[in-house]
């Protein structure tokens, strides 16, 4: 039942994205608000799936990538959907929608296999992979709008209308910078429960794993960039670029540490 | 009698080129173009968009060796005369038909870099006033502005084109929505107190716009145009500190070179955090310079990057278009015949003045030799002035209907052989002297 809600809720995904998409290229405003409803259709048969999957087995392992990815899409749809009440960012959409869906069907094509109990921790693993997903999620609306931005503004300064749908260049740093700093928090927070999930389990702070490695020289990087935000006073297309990088980074170490292992 | 025209416009020169081409004062120009004999009156219109001189002359081949000498070489400040090779494109020549039928298609804002917007009237307007001050607007150039405007009055209240324009104001609003998400809590720089200020500060208040300034050379009429707006008023010098507070700067002044340089732009960003700022340039020449776009946060757009916006929407307003051209054709084929009913005048006042001639010169030799005078010469004079009038009426009445159609003109040929108005020998030719005098 779970898996028959993850696999409604991709068609959702996949029908917000199309909308989305056809919105953005017919310069027709509705059509994103059509695509926002779709997302939030979908984040709700997401949010039912999940809840049977918990049915179906209490502790279903979010530490298998393909569950965090799933995990990850909802988060980043919610947080976005979240921000529309307050920043007018509807053209984001033609991101999210399609990331979103990409994320939940990763899950559906990897073979979900939740590991044996005894190897995972109750509180801090679950802990640990629920904030850094979250982080993760809320880190890529930041990448998202950066991206947006550097393509918005760059239209701006060569006198072209070609993504008019777009959201204004304040709303996208807006819910970039509100993003960076929700996300880096989030990621901060699930890197500090990671440690203690270690302690618990190894006996150690820190494990010299590929995962763990990435992982903080990521986190490092959207520090970085969270810093140049709020305290350097870095212009807002320059911190869009660095979010945007920083973010692919990460994305890449993650599902590329998390593939390898 | 020859309409030419010769001008540049937005379609045809660049804004860099145009801006060479600023007429400011008017009235010198006029009055030196219109000293030449060559050319009986003339016009010049000087806007943002456009400059365009039109001239009336009986002798076109001299007329336009004139106009363009005066175009190419008088017009231009002598440090912004362009070269041969740059201005040559860049010009457009019309005669006649052509010619008139451009000034009511440019008084009905059909050939508008932003189609069916109002001010290209005014300016028309100013352009013909300014020549009738200076005495080199004549009856004939009178009368074809007066039925342009009147042409423009029905293209206004026949077709939506009005409805359906795409102002200057209104694209700098939509410009902004792209970069702020809402224009409350933004700030307004207006640099200027002309009408195009005035608009562009009645749609940004409109669009929820709370702050505004106005700046201005004469701080007088800043302040006339802050205290209808509910703005603040400001001179130019304190232009460095409003930059600073501006999100949306919009400036259409007059003067020699730039007024906001990168170096003063670039000094204002630093106090702002880089905050975006979008700044709408419809001076010409232009009031900021164009370096200042490559500013990271600075997003600016002159006349030309606005008509870019236009093009943009031309597709809803072509059907518009296409009645307002119908009424400018129609309207211009009206003035075409007013103006070559012309043509009888010179043929009607002589047959006139010829059979007045004759007339007064029999009665006197009749008078001299029936010896009557007083009510019995009055009575005389009366009847053979009805008999003259009533004689010429209808020949003459079918004269002036006919003229502008092609026998019309045949008619006139015959009515000067029959009636022998060419042969200074015939009677009452001597009148014609006098005739031409008047």
């Amino acid at each position: 039942m779970g898996l028959l809600f993850h696999q409604l809720t991709a068609a959702v995904y996949l029908l917000a994205a199309v909308v989305a998409v056809i919105g953005v290229v017919t310069r027709k405003t509705p059509l994103g608000r059509v695509a926002v409803l779709a997302l939030g259709v979908g984040t709700l048969f997401h949010f039912c799936g999940f809840c049977l999957l918990h049915l179906e087995d209490p502790r279903p392992s979010m530490t298998s990538l393909p569950m965090a990815l799933s995990f990850m899409s909802w988060i980043g749809a919610l947080v976005y959907l979240v921000l529309l009440f307050a920043v007018r960012g509807q053209g984001l959409i033609v991101i999210v929608a399609p990331a979103a869906f990409l994320g939940c069907v990763a899950a559906l094509l990897s073979r979900y296999s939740p590991r044996p109990v005894e190897e995972l921790h109750p509180l801090w693993s679950h802990f640990h992979v629920l904030l850094s997903s979250a982080g993760l999620a809320t880190l890529g609306i930041a990448a998202g709008a950066g991206l947006l931005y550097v393509i918005h503004h760059r239209a701006i300064k060569r006198k072209r209308r070609v993504v008019r749908t777009l959201p204004p260049l304040e709303s996208l740093d807006r819910v970039n910078t509100i993003a960076l700093g929700v996300g880096f928090l989030l990621l901060t927070l699930g890197l500090f429960t990671g440690i203690l999930w270690v302690h618990e389990t190894e006996g150690m702070l820190w494990e010299a794993s590929i995962h763990a490695s990435t992982t903080l020289g990521a986190w490092l990087l959207c520090g970085i960039a969270t810093f140049a935000r709020f305290s350097l006073d870095l212009g807002a297309r320059q911190v869009a670029f660095l979010s945007a990088t920083g973010f692919a980074v990460l994305a890449f170490v993650v599902v590329g540490a998390g593939a390898l292992s | 009698m020859n309409l030419l025209l010769l001008g540049m416009s937005h379609r045809t020169a660049s804004l860099d080129l145009r801006e060479r081409y600023a007429v400011g004062d008017l009235g010198p120009a006029n009055e030196k173009l219109a000293a030449d004999p060559d050319i009986e009156e003339c016009v010049i219109l000087s806007t943002c968009n456009r400059v365009e001189v039109l001239v009336l002359t009986r002798r076109p081949a001299a007329a336009r060796v004139r106009l363009r000498s005066f175009v190419e070489r008088e017009l231009p400040s002598a440090e912004g005369r362009p070269s041969p090779a740059e201005l040559e494109p860049a010009l457009y020549e019309l005669s006649d038909a052509d010619a008139a039928r451009h000034v009511f298609r440019v008084a009905c804002s059909v050939d508008s870099m932003i189609v069916g917007e109002p001010q290209i009237l005014g300016q028309v307007k100013d352009a013909y006033r300014a020549a009738v001050a200076t005495g080199s607007c004549g009856p004939i150039l009178s009368r074809l502005y007066q039925r342009a405007f009147s042409t423009a009055k029905r293209v206004r209240n026949e077709t939506r084109i009005g409805e359906r324009s795409i102002s200057v104001a209104r694209v700098a609003v939509d410009l902004a929505k792209e970069i702020f998400e809402s224009l409350e809590d933004k700030t307004a720089l207006l640099i200027g107190a002309g009408e195009m200020i005035e608009l562009a500060l009645e749609r940004l208040r409109s669009s929820g716009l709370r702050r505004a300034r106005i700046a201005n050379r004469t701080p007088a009429r800043a302040a006339a145009l802050a205290t209808r707006f509910e703005a603040s008023a400001h001179g130019l010098a304190e232009l460095p500190e409003l930059l600073e507070q501006a999100d949306v700067v919009l400036t259409s002044i007059g003067g020699d070179g730039p007024l906001l340089t990168p170096e003063v732009v670039t000094e204002a960003l630093r106090h702002r955090r880089h905050r975006p700022l979008f700044m709408i340039d419809i001076g010409v020449p232009r009031n900021v310079a164009p370096e200042v776009n490559q500013i990271d946060a600075v997003y600016l757009y002159d006349l030309d990057d606005l008509s870019g916006m236009a093009e943009a929407n031309a597709g809803e307003r072509r059907r518009e278009v296409v009645r307002a051209e119908e009424i400018v054709l129609e309207e211009e084929q009206r003035f075409e015949g007013w103006l070559t009913a012309l043509a009888a005048v010179p043929t009607i006042r002589t047959l006139r003045a010829r059979a007045e001639a004759i007339r007064t010169a029999e009665l006197e030799r009749g008078m001299a030799a029936l010896d009557w005078s007083g009510a019995h010469r009055d009575a005389i004079e009366g009847i053979t002035r009805g008999i003259i009038n009533k004689l010429l009426h209808a020949p003459l009445a079918r004269l002036r209907q006919e003229v502008d159609r092609e026998e019309g003109l045949a008619h006139l040929e015959a009515a000067r052989v029959l009636f022998a108005l060419d042969d200074a020998r015939a009677p009452g030719a001597e009148a014609d002297q006098g005739d031409e005098d008047e």
